[in-house]
């Protein structure tokens, strides 16, 4: 059932097995986990069904390093969390980004890729993407011609896309409201925790509405969903005088806060007026309506020999704005999605001016049978950089306060200088393998040729905030253990992508999914021992 | 609107027009023979004509959808 | 700015292999142009040179290139951040062998007989940003050297 805790009122304690904080990625794939469990759940959100701007405001924070617009305006604070406007794009993190890579401080996961391979292939199906194929299959029925990149410095990468949109609070949204022993309640803000004397379990949490209903949850265990940023804001925030934070005893909390850079790396031109790119590098569909992204990564090699951080490019493709062809393609996109295009008029005008060039276009598509492609004014190579796990990088409590009385985040995002010779390195590989290839000819991104600190920092966030209670199988190194229970507590655990120790170049939805889908198996067998524990 | 948008939309109306004129008026014809319209024919006619191209605005985009999925580029820009 | 003639769709790139002739079309004319907006303060001075050094005949030049001044201004750029190479003699040693072609086709087949060279054991040079290969790089600084500015 879904309840508004405004409506609800104050009463009596909530009693459940299972009590999660968040309803985003993490928190509604545990919480259909434990459908039909016969455990109990208490799903709590801090919005509502549909965003309010008074709700979101609680997310307002103060940025102090690297500009970071993700504190406000990339994540989402209703039901669905951030996946309200996620771009769907599905990745797993590749095996070297779980090792311990001797260049990268701070690096390695305490479980490897293969301890999740089973979870990324149950995340699938949450994620909406269907039967799995391998990538040869899918290249092959796209009819793409995978190029010669060589591969000690780049690999063709390919990304599946779930139905866009996935909110996951508009998909699950019913199946959650109907389902016996679950109760979704929104408007409720975790304001307060209770612990025992020794402070190593979690007695019970007081939630509360921005009207100020209060009510008190009891639960045997307890998972913070809430993203890398509130879920260290709300550890930070138990700390009083007598004894430090949650989980906070070695002052990790809030550390290694990550985000992946995205931004030009190197323009591509082209003399052909049919590029060949085009048809490699791209979104393609397939005819089940599955949407494929083409791209580049740097390979395992590279990174290794080279003692760099992982990368992954895709083209942004700008049309020839003088071409005709460019128009009658949009045209005809528009028509196969339905409808015609917008600025139809001028569309049709520019097309009538470049009628040769439209009429030859036409002949090859229909001699060739070649994927229609767009001529080119340039092809932008938009690039998607790790972030190396950064101490200095933070998430702090500030000194003002939101609404509820909370303190609110202090973000200090910061950079390393291998995020940047990656960056290089990676722009430079692939311009000479397009060079040596017939693709084009690229130009490097200015800040990136200039020597540091005489150009900015090209690269800018993502809204793939990560890190900030991260795991690790000694407490000393970590927020959280490789069961994703908080170093020193009994029942608290902490879901998605804040126990992340290093965050690939992958969008981390997928791998909240499959992390989400081993803490609910683990969480199953450690309730069930609770309850033959209990008196 | 601009010139370009105008020409572009005179172009597509007067394609319209003329697709219609040439599916509706073999049949209208055949009809003026069974029921003659005197004067009335060149209203009929016109309205026939801008009802046709109305249709096929309508018909056009609903066709190519239904009969064109595609392993087609999609293009586009990425998404975060 | 002459504009030359467009290319057919089959060729790419810079240079054309040894093949088929080689016709740059607008767009690269317009990368070697984006060079336009950089500034000149910082080009090394150089000096003008006699016509009986000229290293490459103008006029094959400009049939292949069009215009030219695009490919002065690369290789002034490049000339800026690699000195050694601002010697008409061991440039024309490295391009041609020695021997300087003549004409249009012999130039173009020993350029991009260069160019599958560079780009087999990758010696990419980077000139104002724009990746070239080294022989491409050396060709406009040889052009920068010795072709009178258009």
């Amino acid at each position: 059932m879904i309840e508004d805790l405004r409506q609800l009122g104050g009463g009596a304690p909530i009693a459940c097995d299972l009590c999660l904080i968040g309803a985003g990625a993490a928190g509604i794939t545990l919480a259909r986990e434990f459908i039909g469990s016969g455990l109990t759940v208490s799903l709590v959100e801090s919005g509502g069904l549909d965003f309010d701007s008074q709700t979101q405001a609680l997310y307002a924070g103060k940025n102090v390093g690297l500009p970071e617009h993700g504190v406000d305006i990339g994540r989402l604070r209703f039901f669905g969390g951030t996946t309200n406007h996620w771009g769907g794009r599905c990745t797993p993190l590749a095996p070297l980004d779980f090792a311990v890579r001797s260049w990268i401080p701070h690096s390695g996961w305490p479980i490897s890729r293969d301890d999740l391979e089973s979870f990324y292939r149950r995340a699938r199906d949450v994620c909406g993407l269907g039967a799995p194929y391998s990538d040869a299959d899918i290249l092959s029925a796209l009819d793409i011609q995978e190029p010669a990149l060589p591969p000690n410095l780049l690999r063709l990468k390919l990304w599946e896309h779930a139905p866009y949109p996935w909110s996951f609070g508009a998909i699950y949204r019913e199946q959650l409201r109907n389902a016996a022993d679950l109760r979704v309640l929104l408007y409720a803000n975790l304001t307060e925790i209770a612990t025992n004397a020794e402070r190593s379990a979690i007695s019970a949490i007081s939630v509360r509405s921005l009207e100020g209903t209060t009510r008190i949850i009891r639960a045997r265990c307890y998972v913070l969903c809430c993203g890398a940023i509130e879920n260290a804001r709300l550890l930070l925030s138990t700390a009083d005088e007598r004894a430090p934070a949650l989980g906070n005893r070695r002052d990790l909390v809030g550390r290694f806060y990550m985000d992946h850079f995205r931004g030009r790396v190197a323009t591509l031109v082209t003399a052909d007026p049919q590029p060949e790119i085009e048809a490699v590098f791209n979104y393609f569909g397939d005819p089940a309506q599955r949407l494929y992204q083409t791209g580049i990564e740097l390979s395992p090699e590279a990174q290794r020999g080279q003692s760099l951080l992982n990368a992954c490019a895709v083209f942004d493709y700008e049309g020839d704005p003088e071409s005709g062809i460019a128009e009658a393609q949009a045209i005809w996109r528009e028509l196969q999605d339905g409808k015609w295009a917008p600025d139809i008029g001028e569309k049709v005008w520019r097309v009538l001016r470049d009628l040769d060039g439209v009429a030859a276009m036409v002949r090859r598509r229909l001699s060739d049978d070649r994927h229609p492609v767009m001529p080119l004014k340039a092809g932008l190579i938009v690039s998607d950089i790790e972030q190396a796990p950064n101490p200095e990088s933070r998430v702090t409590l500030s000194n003002t306060r939101d609404a509820l009385g909370q303190r609110r985040v202090c973000v200090d995002w910061r950079a390393t200088a291998l995020e940047r010779r990656t960056a290089k390195h990676f722009a430079l590989s692939i311009g000479s393998a397009l060079l040596r290839l017939g693709f084009g000819r690229c130009r490097i991104e200015p800040w990136l040729v200039e020597p540091p600190g005489e150009a900015e920092f090209g690269l800018s966030e993502t809204y793939h905030q990560s890190g900030t209670t991260r795991m690790a199988a000694d407490p000393r190194l970590g927020v959280v253990d490789a069961d994703c229970r908080v170093h020193g507590m009994e029942n608290l655990y902490v879901a998605g992508s804040s126990v992340f120790p290093t965050g690939g170049h992958a969008n981390p939805t997928f791998t909240i999914v499959a992390l989400a889908l081993r803490l609910a198996d683990h969480l199953k067998v450690t309730l069930r021992q609770f309850a033959r524990a209990a008196p | 609107m601009t010139l370009d948008a105008l020409l572009g939309w005179s172009v597509l109306l007067s394609l319209l027009l003329a697709a219609s004129a040439a599916m509706i008026m073999p049949a209208l014809w055949q009809f003026e023979r069974v029921v003659p319209l005197g004067r009335a024919r060149w209203f009929a006619r016109g309205a026939a004509i801008a009802a046709g191209a109305l249709a096929l605005w309508y018909a056009i985009p609903l066709v190519v959808h239904t009969l064109y999925h595609t392993n087609a580029v999609i293009g586009g820009a990425p998404r975060p | 700015m002459s504009g030359p003639a467009r290319r057919d769709a089959d060729q790419r790139g810079f240079a054309q292999p040894a093949t088929g002739p080689l016709q740059p079309s607008r767009r690269d004319v317009v990368q070697a142009l984006a060079c336009w907006s950089l500034p000149v303060i910082g080009f090394p001075r150089v000096p003008p040179v006699a016509a009986s050094d000229a290293a490459i005949p103008p006029a094959a030049l400009v049939e292949i290139f069009g215009d030219t001044a695009p490919l002065r201004l690369l290789g002034l750029l490049y000339l800026r951040d690699h000195a050694r190479d601002a010697d008409p003699q061991r440039l024309r040693h490295a391009l041609f062998n020695g021997s300087t072609p003549q004409t249009a086709a012999q130039m173009a087949q020993s350029v991009a007989a260069r160019r599958v060279r560079d780009l087999a054991a990758e010696d990419i040079a980077i000139v104002g940003g724009w990746l070239l290969t080294r022989g491409e790089a050396q060709l406009c600084a040889l052009v920068a050297l010795t072709a009178a500015p258009t």
